[in-house]
Parts: C-alpha cells; structure tokens; sequence
C-alpha cells in the first residue's frame, strides 16, 4: 500500500514539477524610451531580416488602447504605412530588393510576441506602455549594392526622434545611429 | 610664374634656414598624418579584439560590463552562469557553437581562464584570425595549461614547465594551489588582445583544483591529492560565461531575445562587436584630444615659418630695394614673399608625407610585434588630402603676414636703403 502511494505521490510530483515550473510568475521588462526606437538589421547571403521595435508614443502618440475610432485609425494607418518596408526603409535602387514578409503588432509592453491579450488593465485611460513590432524579410539580388539605407521614418511619426540601429553580418558586427537630422544609415562595411 | 622662380631662387640663396623650416613643417605633418593612421589602427585593433563570435552570454548586466569581464578580463562578473543555462543554450537548434569561460583564479597577476579545447579554435581575433601556437599544443592533460605569450615573456615560462594557480585575482596571493600544480603545454603566439595575458586552463582543471575547499578555502587535513581528483566527477556546476556562434548571422537577434527572455535564469546575450563600438564610444575622447595636439604643432611649425621669413626680412630690404630698381612693384614684392611661405609649406608638406610612408614600411612589423597594433599603410583619405591642402594655403596666408610688412618697407624705402 505504501508503495502505491509513494508511487503515486513521486508520479503527481513528476507532473507537479513542470506545472509548477510554468506558473512562476516570470516578470521582466525591456527598455521602454519615448523617442527611441531600436532597429535591428541582419544581413546574410541575400537576405535582410530587420526588425523594428518603437514606443507607441514615437509612432501614434499614445500608448493606450485605442479606445475612440479615430485612436483606432491612427493605429491602423501606422501599421499600414510600416507594413511596406521598403517604403519606410529605403535601400539602393541597384540592389533589386523585394520585401518577402512584413509581420507589424501594436501590444502592450508587458506582452510577448502573439501573445493573446486578455489582462483586465485595458480600461480606456488605463496608465500603461505600448510598442509596436515589426518583424521583415527582404531578399536582394545584388545584395552587394546595399551600400546604405535612408529612412522616411522620422518625417512619418512625428514623435521618433532616434533609432538605435544593430547591424550583424559575416562581416562583423556594427551599431549605429539614425535621427530625424541623420535619416541615413551606411552599410558600406557590412556587406 | 616668375614670382615662384624668385622666390624659389631666393630660398636657394637662404638654403639653410629654409631647409630647417621645411623639416619642421615636414615633422609637424609627419606627426600629424602619424597620429590619424595610429588613431585608426588602434580603433581597429580595438574592434579587432574579438571576432566570429556572435553572442556573449553572462549573468544579467550591462553589456559594457561583461564585454569587460569576459573579454578584456577587466573587474568581475555580478553572478555566475549555471552549468544547465549553459546547456539549454547549447541545445539550441540555431547554435554551431558554445565556448564555456570560468574566470576568478590568477597567476601572479596574470588571469586564469578556465575553458575547453574548442575555445583555441573558435576565439577568432583580427577579422577571423585564429590563435596559433608559438610552442607546444592545446591541453592534453587535466592538468595541462595554455598561457599568452606576454605571460611567458614576463614569467620566463617554457612548455613542460610547472605553474601554481592562485585564487583570487590579486597579484599578490595567500592561498594558492599548491597541492595541483600545472603544466604548461602550449605557448600561443601574440595576439595584441588581452589572450596575451591570459594563462588558460581547462574547465575541468577549474573544478578540480577547488574540489576539497569548502567556502572558498582549504579544508586542513582534507586535501584530496592530485590523483584521486582525476577520477571524480569534475563537471562544473556554474561558469562565468560563455561564447556563442550560430549557423546564420540572421538568427542573432531571434538568439538574443530568447537569452535575454529565459525565464529560468537571468541572462544577458550581448553582441560583442556593438559592444565594442559602445566601448570606444567611451574611451574614444582621447583620439581627439590627440587630434587637437598633433594641429596645434602644425600651428606652432607655420609660426615658426612666419617668424623666419620676419627676421630675414630685414636683412633682405637690399633684395627688395634692387627688385624694385628693376621694375617690380610692390604688389610683386608682396606676392614673392607670400609664394615663399607657400613654397616652403608645400615642400614641408611633401616632405613630411614621403616620410611618414617611409617610416611606416620601416616601423610597422616592429609596431605590430612589440604592441599589437596593426597600422594600415593606405594612401590619405579625403579629409587627409583636405588638412594637407589646407596646411599648404596656410602657408601662404602665413606668408602674408611678412609679405604685408615688406611691401610696406618697399614703398617707404625707396631706392634709399639706410642699413
């Protein structure tokens, strides 16, 4: 008898474990600095793979849930216009590059990519830190002619005033940075 | 045209004074062309630290700081690593490779660097260069160690020779490990990075030494000897860090948000190159205050042209008087002095540059031996071309300075020279 209850016992351990693993409440936050945007450009072969993470703020000017419908165009409009990289991101004409996927999210800082959101903070006016995300595939074919980028970034969203910009490639790895005064970034040692 | 003849004819006449005025401005753009290419060259010898590393993984902290400690072996790590961390990360599917770092122990000041044989291969330094060995090979032994080559020239140490580590990190140590001494198997050739100073040992070799302490001391009478160590499990139970190179540089961003996001230990994924720039964003300062000197002795070498071609002015009115006899003007007398300090910085310029190639070709096997600074030998950049060609219309302006006085002198003396 025993031994079927500390069999037992070790089995709901075995499965209590990792359950209880997950419930742990993990709490960590990135970085969150209106004006500030991070840009992040791997290069490789002839593809590009950027992804883009500003505050709300930079972008639409608020970090609330878009509560009224002109809130919720704004949003929109936004993800439109950073949805067409190539639009916003602009690399040499030479270098023939096409945007394979653009994946653009408005969540709440607190939140993981694709995570569902079903918090109870979301009450219109609620204080809390919004980004947006965006993930993009670009394939070249003269990956070599990407000498540079130019950005309409800052002339679109009003409230971005810096991008913190890494750039990794089989050549090294470099950090740069783009303004509203710098809208333009040199990639002449990455490829 | 003639002006130039004049004037060149003129400083013939003067040639010593000209030929030290010209070796003076020579030396001041030698300096100041020098202290560029030395400026780059350490700049990229600084960023050539490190390569083919994607990811350097530590305990959470700023990236400046485990670049310093995991790297540059500068200050300490604010936590270990777990040795399962270390493992979860290695199982990542988008990762080629992983190089454990240990750090904490030293060697009569000389950092010990507890790693495995991957890491001889994987440290990547000056654009992918690998480490090479000046003597001996990797560890072969537990007990085997790989030091710098500045740790063999400060210590005098050749392969087969036995080292005790100390622990701690003070150069100055009380306890040491006496009990297991080590042998050094390998002498790496210079680098001009901080694996110079670096006495590397195996991971294991870390365990083992520590093995019969308890709370970071010696249990009296409870050694365990070198021999018995060697059967016992030596796996560790925590690193200072570890190195990363994925399959794809397109994962390197998606491999750092899963570090910096796992949720079972905090951890820290930095890019070692970005950091790097951070770093010498920092330390930077000095280029410019070096920058600011090497013009200033350009200013000071024009000056000196300037007070020259003042003192002989004076010397020179006879010159002036029986060139005006001939039919000059003053304006030409003006011009003539103005071309001799244009000519004599374009030939200091000249001069000075020639030379600072020469030098170079000379110097630079030497520099890159004794100091592990590569200088490149490539021809001025456009903002070197424009300082060279704004020195030379310097001069010139320079040059008007006693020219202005001369034409004075010239108008009022007449033909009637009082010397």
């Amino acid at each position: 008898m025993s031994k079927v209850l500390s069999g037992l016992a070790s089995m709901a351990m075995l499965i209590a474990v990792p359950a209880f693993a997950d419930q742990a409440d993990h709490r960590q936050l990135g970085p969150h600095v209106h004006g500030q945007g991070t840009l992040d450009i791997a290069i490789e072969g002839n593809k590009i793979e950027m992804e883009l993470v500003s505050p709300g703020m930079d972008i639409v000017g608020f970090e609330h849930i878009a509560s009224t419908d002109e809130q919720k165009a704004a949003v929109e409009k936004a993800k439109a216009k950073l949805a067409d990289v190539l639009a916003v991101f602009k690399l040499p004409a030479a270098a023939n590059c096409k945007a394979e996927t653009a994946n653009v999210e408005n969540r709440k800082e607190t939140h993981k990519p694709g995570e569902k959101d079903d918090d109870d903070d979301d009450k219109p006016g609620a204080p809390q830190h919004s980004e947006f995300h965006a993930t993009y595939t670009i394939t070249c074919e003269a990956p070599e002619r990407v000498t540079g980028l130019e950005t309409v970034y800052f002339s679109n969203f009003a409230g971005a005033q810096l991008l913190n910009v890494n750039v990794t490639s089989p050549k090294g790895q470099t950090q740069a940075q783009m303004t509203r005064d710098k809208p333009t970034l040199d990639l002449t040692g990455a490829m | 045209m003639m002006i130039f003849r004049l004037a060149f004819q003129s400083l013939m006449n003067r040639w010593v004074t000209a030929c030290l005025t010209v070796l003076a401005i020579a030396l001041s753009v030698m300096l100041l062309l020098g202290v560029e290419k030395v400026r780059t060259g350490a700049r990229q010898s600084f960023a050539d630290t490190i390569s083919g590393t994607d990811l350097i993984v530590g305990a959470r902290s700023g990236s400046l700081n485990l670049l310093l400690y995991s790297v540059f072996r500068i200050g300490n790590a604010t936590n270990n690593v777990t040795w399962k961390s270390y493992q979860d990360i290695a199982k990542m599917p988008e990762v080629k490779w992983i190089v454990p770092i240990s750090l904490g122990d030293s060697h009569h000041g000389f950092r010990v660097l507890g790693t495995n044989g991957d890491y001889f291969t994987h440290y990547k330094f000056r654009r992918g260069q690998s480490m090479t060995f000046a003597a001996g090979g990797p560890f072969t032994d537990l007990f085997d160690a790989v030091i710098g080559s500045d740790v063999a020239d400060a210590l005098g140490y050749k392969v087969g020779d036995k080292i005790i580590v100390a622990h701690g990190v003070g150069s100055i140590s009380f306890i040491e490990h006496q009990d297991k001494p080590f042998r050094v198997s390998g002498i790496l050739a210079k680098t001009g990075t901080p694996i110079d100073r670096t006495v590397h040992v195996s991971l294991e070799a870390i365990e083992a030494i520590h093995i019969d302490w308890q709370s970071g001391a010696p249990v009296p009478g409870e050694s365990i000897s070198a021999d018995a160590v060697r059967k016992m499990d030596l796996t560790p139970h925590a690193i200072t860090a570890a190195m990363v190179g994925l399959d794809s540089k397109l994962a390197t961003f998606k491999v750092q948000r899963r570090i910096n996001d796992y949720a079972e230990e905090p951890l820290s994924a930095i890019m070692p190159g970005v950091a790097l720039q951070e770093l010498w964003g920092l330390i930077g300062t000095a280029e410019t205050a070096l920058s600011v000197v090497s013009a200033m002795v350009v200013a000071t070498a024009l000056l000196g042209m300037v007070t020259m071609i003042l003192t002989t002015l004076n010397e020179r009115r006879r010159e002036m008087a029986i060139l005006r006899s001939v039919g000059a003007t003053p304006t030409t007398v003006l011009g003539l002095l103005a071309a001799e300090g244009g000519l004599l910085t374009l030939a200091g310029v000249i001069t000075g540059t020639v030379g600072l190639y020469v030098g170079l070709y000379l110097a630079r096997p030497y520099i890159d031996h004794t100091y592990g600074l590569s200088l490149a030998i490539d021809p001025p950049r456009a903002d070197e071309w424009l300082k060279l060609g704004l020195i030379v219309a310097a001069g010139f302006v320079a040059g008007l300075l006693p020219a202005i006085r001369a034409y004075r002198l010239s108008l009022a003396d007449g033909m009637m020279v009082r010397v």
